[in-house]
């Protein structure tokens, strides 16, 4: 490689470097994105660092790797973009990081919309400053976690399904404490489903000729089943491992939110992925739903939803569903593998996650809350506070209380409530609806100002006493 | 939910990762070669060299974890450096057992680590399994880098606009 050329690769370092100063000087809606460019600031010098170590010497390979690197530090730009305020949930931001704080009391929170359909998070940051002390020996002393979490733009409002941002700070969580490392363990890799695929893809291996180079390989087939098999092994770890990343942010979704999780879950899930969904990056949708069923029976938050027939009816459908398309569909054979081979870790996930994440010590009181915040919002009072008429006293309703009472108004009296809107038309009940989210994004707004406004009055009170 | 974890991006990282080692490696063992021996002062080349022989001990733990199909909390990676280092094996060719393959490049390390004497046929088998290594990363973490639509065209060597 000319030496020209190699200059203009560590050139993008810079211009780069330039980029992300010029953004340092905006305003964000969070501190995480300025955290995020100090990071790459850092990184990017370690880079340049590097480059001079090796000077001369730099190998094409070595130069390469190093313009790849930049590639993949340019990306983060788009997560940098300038968030307006106006775009993002506002009211659920401070529920959100209270949520946060409450387990990883230094990692920042960073909301961003986006054209998808979908809701995504990422904490590529600690990722790359991994991989930089790897390859440069760069190191921090305090690292923040950013959770950056995209939501779909289009839906901004719709706080039933924002139940979903409890799953994706699910992936952040489970990430901070390395949940999936201790359950890999668990997974038994289904011998007789894994002997029976090598077999077949050794045989198809077999037929064609080797060649390595140019020349023949005449190696015995010992190897190459060993191989073969390796290969899959590994193949059908690294999706068991992105299989057990999402059934735990499933189940600590479950421990955060109670059933609200659940029918958000079954909202998005069914309108994205058929019901016999199979890919490297998702379990099937059944296999979702039946973890998030288990974990909520062991938690003790079906007692919120016996009395309402609907919302049964609702579980009882997809546990249906559930339980029927586990005993189908055996003739995919890697399907088999992989549904064989995680079965004995769904258990030891949930106890898992139980152990960090719940039960609540508060869900006797979640629960008589939700009753009483059900009734205010079927007749559209904003759910934000439980009065006490008795004692003359009232306190703010908890977040977790107003999302359930909201999620079981919309399954078992919305008839009611577009008969006191009198909504008839389709456009008409997509505006009752609506209107049940904007009451709800309110009422978790107001029991927060609330909250804040308690919790001042004790601080006072106690400032005064001393 | 569906790609909420951007799981290719951390494919690449760990495709990444193992490159920058594989390319240090080769890099300490050329400036050994150069010398003839590791100077005392410098820690970061000694590192490296800890670092390889621990990435064949992974080698061996992955190997033990497909014989038993005990898996460990590092069985990707271990497994994956068995995998790769199988690959390594096969190409190379050489007229002995792995076992015996991967004993001989961790006596070298350990040789060199030791400052005793190591002849340049084990020296160069050392070097062209970690060379190999940081080849095969390179191509992987390029094909990662053209499937990410996100990533810019201007890169030579990457997408062409």
């Amino acid at each position: 490689m000319d030496a020209w050329v190699k200059d203009a690769i560590i050139n993008k370092a810079y211009s780069l470097k330039e980029t992300l100063y010029s953004l340092r000087s905006k305003e964000y809606n969070s501190e995480a994105p300025k955290e995020l460019i100090d990071d790459l600031l850092d990184i990017i010098d370690a880079v340049i660092k590097y480059y001079e170590e090796l000077s001369q010497s730099a190998s094409d390979r070595q130069v390469l790797r190093i313009s790849q690197f930049l590639a993949r530090l340019n990306a983060f730009l788009d997560d940098i973009k300038t968030v307006e305020i106006s775009d993002i949930p506002v009211e659920l931001l401070p529920i959100l990081e209270r949520i946060m704080k409450k387990y990883d009391k230094d990692s920042l929170i960073y909301l961003k919309p986006t054209k998808d359909y979908n809701y995504y998070y990422n904490n590529n940051v600690n990722s790359i400053c991994d991989l930089a002390e790897e390859a440069f020996g760069y190191k921090k002393e305090t690292r923040r976690g950013i959770a950056t979490i995209s939501f779909p733009l289009t839906e901004k409002n719709n706080v039933m399904l924002h139940c979903i941002f409890s799953h994706e700070i699910g992936h952040h969580f489970g990430r901070k404490f390395s949940i999936t490392n201790n359950i890999i363990p668990k997974i038994q890799i289904d011998k007789e489903s894994l002997d029976e695929l090598v077999d077949r893809i050794f045989k198809e291996w077999a037929k064609t000729k080797k060649e390595i180079n140019g020349k023949d390989i005449g190696l015995d087939s010992f190897f190459e089943i060993e191989a073969i098999r390796t290969q899959q092994i590994e193949e059908s770890l690294k999706i068991l491992s992105k299989w057990l990343n999402e059934l735990i942010s499933d189940a600590i979704a479950a421990c955060l939110l109670g059933p609200a999780y659940f029918f958000s879950l079954v909202e998005l899930g069914s309108s994205l992925f058929t019901q016999t969904y199979y890919s490297d990056r998702h379990p099937p949708l059944f296999i979702r739903i039946d973890t998030v069923l288990r974990i909520l029976k062991d938690l003790g938050y079906f007692t919120i939803t016996e009395e309402y027939l609907e919302i049964n009816s609702t579980i009882q459908t997809h546990r249906e569903i559930s339980d029927n398309l586990f005993g189908k569909d055996e003739t995919n054979l890697h399907l088999r593998l992989l549904k064989k081979s995680i079965g004995p870790a769904i258990p030891v996930l949930i106890d898992e996650v139980k152990k960090f994440f719940g039960p609540s010590d508060d869900l006797d009181e979640i629960n008589k809350e939700i009753k009483y915040l059900i009734k205010l919002l079927k007749h559209l009072i904003p759910p934000n506070e439980i009065i006490i008429y008795s004692e003359e006293r009232s306190y703010p309703a908890n977040p977790i209380a107003i999302l359930n009472a909201c999620w079981i108004v919309r399954l078992e009296y919305m008839s009611d409530i577009y008969e006191l809107l009198g909504s008839k038309t389709l456009e008409e009940k997509y505006n009752a609806l609506t209107l049940l989210n904007m009451h709800t994004l309110k009422a978790l707004e107001l029991s927060e100002i609330h909250k804040n406004l308690m919790e001042g009055i004790l601080r006072a009170s106690s400032q005064k006493s001393r | 939910m569906r790609g909420a974890i951007d799981y290719d991006i951390h494919e690449l990282d760990r495709a990444f990762k193992l490159g920058f080692f594989s390319d240090n490696v080769v890099r300490t063992l050329a400036l050994y070669k150069e010398r003839g021996r590791i100077l005392n002062n410098e820690d970061r080349s000694t590192q490296q060299l800890a670092k390889a022989y621990e990435f064949l001990e992974l080698v061996e733990k992955g190997k033990e974890q497909v014989n038993t199909g005990m898996l460990q909390s590092n069985a990707i990676d271990s497994i994956g450096a068995y995998r790769r280092s199988l690959s390594v094996f096969i190409c190379d060719r050489p007229d002995v057992d792995f076992q015996i393959y991967i004993d001989n490049i961790k006596n070298g390390i350990n040789r060199i680590l030791k400052s005793e004497d190591v002849e340049a046929l084990q020296i160069e088998t050392i070097e062209r399994f970690f060379k190999t290594i940081s080849e095969a990363t390179l191509e992987e973490t390029e094909k990662l880098l053209e499937k990410n639509e996100d990533l810019p065209t201007w890169m030579p060597g990457l997408k062409m606009p």
